[in-house]
């Protein structure tokens, strides 16, 4: 069955202009800013602010982005290729999150440089991290790397900040992975 | 001859179904089972933006403004509300977490929508999807509309 969001173009929005708020209320809410000193900085009232927040009328670029300027927040509109045109959207916070996480490029240079995730973490190819991360290479006493499912302290874990290198046997094992990115192969 | 009057569990269509899912219970005799009649008089917007928060609930995200669940006080330990506001009042669909996919899916969460309220208001409703979590007919139509992975 498809996602509801398929079945017009108004769903569509709705659902994309959802995720922006939402965004946006959290950045709100960890600065903090009310929604009272948002209306003051708007000139408008508590409510109006209330309804815009709450998704309530379709918003112009403007609005989006003068409350991007409050949040001091940039946005970008991304369209993208979906496979599976019947799921539901991508949600925005994806996006920022895989851009942080690729270290936020700035170029297309830089964007092209990183390695294909997908296609390396788990076939054993070597991987080259970017000498600007911090990471960790698990290291256990007498053995380079632990094997899959053994826990392993922090503590054994050796930071190296300044050059980069592969290590393809712990991304074999996709614990590397999971330290550095969070990501878990499942 | 007439419908029998049973319990029933129906996924929402129009939403995935990832490691979590939603479904509205309903009967026809209880009135107090009313998540269903209540989002289905919702208008039109405000019924996506509800739908919009199970599927950030779905898509795995975390956000107390649109839903939660009780985890500080232990009776309502599997209850989960959605939740929205409207012109200064809070409005609530209430209902309860449950893994109907024990063997084949040991993380799966269904979210089964029980009653509605609002706050502030009328909060009475929260024993009661509670008391149908624990209602083995519940349980047996939550397990068939979220059946076990096959292969």
């Amino acid at each position: 069955m498809s996602h509801w969001t398929t079945e017009n173009s108004e769903s569509f929005i709705r659902r994309v202009t959802f995720d922006y708020w939402t965004q946006l209320q959290k950045r709100f809410d960890s600065m903090p800013v009310t929604q009272l000193e948002l209306a003051k900085i708007f000139g408008v009232s508590e409510s109006a602010i209330s309804q815009t927040l709450n998704n309530s009328k379709n918003p112009t670029l403007k609005t989006l982005f003068n409350y991007a300027q409050v949040a001091k927040l940039k946005f970008a509109i991304v369209p993208y290729e979906d496979s599976d045109p019947e799921r539901s959207p991508i949600n925005s916070e994806i996006f920022t999150l895989c851009w942080e996480k690729a270290g936020r490029p700035r170029t297309f240079g830089q964007a092209r440089a990183l390695p294909n995730v997908a296609a390396t973490a788990f076939t054993g190819e070597s991987l080259i991290v970017p000498a600007d991360r911090a990471y960790y290479k698990p290291r256990r006493h007498g053995r380079q790397s632990p094997k899959r499912g053994e826990p392993f302290s922090k503590r054994s874990f050796i930071r190296q900040k300044n050059n980069a290198y592969t290590n393809w046997q712990c991304v074999l094992r996709g614990l590397w992975w999971k330290e550095i990115f969070g990501w878990d192969k499942n | 001859m007439p419908n029998a009057d049973k319990f029933e569990v129906n996924p929402l269509p129009g939403l995935e179904i990832t490691d979590k899912g939603v479904a509205f219970l309903t009967r026809t005799s209880r009135k107090d089972i009313n998540a269903k009649a209540e989002f289905d008089k919702l208008k039109p917007k405000l019924q996506q933006d509800v739908l919009n928060r199970f599927d950030y609930w779905i898509q795995g995200n975390h956000y107390d403004k649109y839903f939660h669940g009780f985890p500080s006080d232990p009776r309502y330990e599997h209850l989960w509300i959605f939740k929205w506001q409207k012109a200064g009042t809070q409005y609530r669909l209430y209902g309860f977490l449950f893994n109907p996919r024990p063997v084949t899916e040991k993380n799966f969460q269904a979210c089964v929508l029980v009653c509605h309220g609002q706050k502030p208001g009328n909060d009475q409703h929260d024993p009661l999807a509670e008391s149908l979590r624990l209602n083995l007919s519940v349980v047996k139509e939550v397990k068939k509309a979220f059946p076990e992975r096959k292969g």
